[in-house]
């Protein structure tokens, strides 16, 4: 796992510091500096779509609106819903839940000219909550010294604070329209105490039992000028 | 023209690395059902040398374990015993096991450990299904010859940790 995010973050980092290195030489202290342009950037996770098909079970849907507040920082707000229903011949197990991130971005290629924010390499930091109700009508569970038996848990409530560090992609496909990828690893602050079981899914967290996960999203963005 | 050809290359890239990404984290989660079934208790048997600050492993010959109200006998007489699995009942809050020890044939020498704990129904994956994590509340037991037993971890979940170790008082066996 620290493997694999290690070579995340590298390749993350390598492109960053590659599409850097190919911006034109104009971009210097030559450029006169102009007032910002105000704007609304609202985003569509893609991937909670495209990750259906790897496990149907769990549906999430995301939304993003960002904004250029100071030159290359970006006041963003992250939320959506989540639904995870599988029944199954040996459980039933279902979860509704949403959630809401809020935090910066600061744009690391620093265009001095915001008209030409259109490709933009993030570093960014959230603060996130999640809320989420689950229950199990019944399970079996099967213990190969003692037998198996079926039990079943009554619907609870569970909520999560968290920190997250992401870096990430965005560039402008079509006029006002982007897209863009990020990864992120979060770091739990606190969460239900004795919760009568760990959820699956975390809205907007991602699977309940990693600690520290990483997960890679793609969004569409269009960006609609104030 | 150049430029153009530059940036329409990044945008490929962009794309391509995130098929790529999205394809690694999405075999994270594969897991062997068998494997991730099993969440025993696990106990080593050490024993502490006068000389060193960590003790030692210490293997036992003709140990029999089993537990109260099952029939079956998890270790059967069994030699070169370092380790042992201990599988708790997710029916109830509490199992006992019995440590039959190695002793001459005119005796029986037995303990017997008590393990209270909290269950915790635990969604694994949706091909694996339910588990029962265990939370470890307390626990005793006799000391004909148990020395000591000592907790290391009282969160019993599916990973390949130690929770116990015990240091039987079996000076025969220690080199």
């Amino acid at each position: 796992m620290s493997i694999l995010r290690c070579i995340l973050i590298w390749l993350m980092m390598s492109l960053s510091l590659w599409v850097r290195a190919d911006e034109p030489a104009n971009a210097n202290n030559d450029t006169i500096e102009l007032p910002l342009k105000p704007f609304i950037r609202i985003g569509f996770d893609v991937s909670s779509v495209a990750r259906q098909f790897i496990e149907p079970e769990v549906r999430q849907f995301e939304f993003t609106v960002d904004s250029e507040v100071k030159k290359n920082w970006f006041a963003t707000l992250e939320g959506g819903f989540m639904n995870v229903l599988s029944d199954k011949a040996s459980f039933e197990y279902k979860a509704n839940g949403y959630f809401a991130r809020a935090g910066m971005d600061y744009n690391l290629l620093g265009y001095a000219d915001p008209v030409s924010q259109n490709d933009l390499v993030l570093l960014g930091v959230r603060y996130g909550y999640s809320y989420l109700q689950q229950e199990a009508p019944f399970f079996i569970i099967e213990n190969p010294f003692w037998g198996e038996h079926q039990s079943s848990m009554e619907s609870n409530s569970y909520h999560l604070h968290w920190i997250e560090l992401s870096g990430g992609l965005k560039t402008e496909l079509f006029r006002n329209f982007f897209l863009g990828w990020t990864l992120k690893t979060r770091i739990r602050l606190s969460d239900s105490s004795n919760p009568l079981m760990d959820p699956y899914y975390i809205a907007g967290f991602g699977h309940g039992k990693r600690s520290t996960p990483v997960m890679a999203q793609y969004f569409i963005f269009y960006r609609f000028g104030l | 023209m150049h430029q153009f050809l530059e940036k329409k290359i990044t945008k490929h890239l962009i794309i391509v690395l995130s098929i790529f990404t999205g394809l690694l984290t999405s075999c994270l989660d594969e897991e062997v059902c068998e494997d991730v079934a099993t969440v025993p208790v696990r106990m080593g048997f050490y024993y502490q040398q006068q000389d060193m600050d960590e003790p030692t492993p210490q293997s036992i010959d003709s140990l029999t374990l089993f537990a109260l109200g099952n029939d079956s006998i998890l270790y059967n007489n069994q030699y070169n015993v370092s380790q042992v699995e201990l599988p708790l009942n997710s029916t109830t809050d509490s199992t006992a096991f019995v440590i039959k020890w190695p002793a001459p044939p005119e005796f029986i020498v037995l303990d017997t450990l008590w393990i209270h704990y909290k269950r915790l129904p635990n969604l694994i994956s949706m091909d694996c299904g339910f588990v029962t994590f265990y939370d470890i509340e307390y626990f005793y037991h006799t000391e004909n010859i148990i020395d000591t037993l000592e907790q290391e971890s009282s969160n019993i979940r599916n990973t390949l940790d130690e929770h116990f170790k015990m240091y039987p008082d079996l000076a025969d066996d220690e080199p």
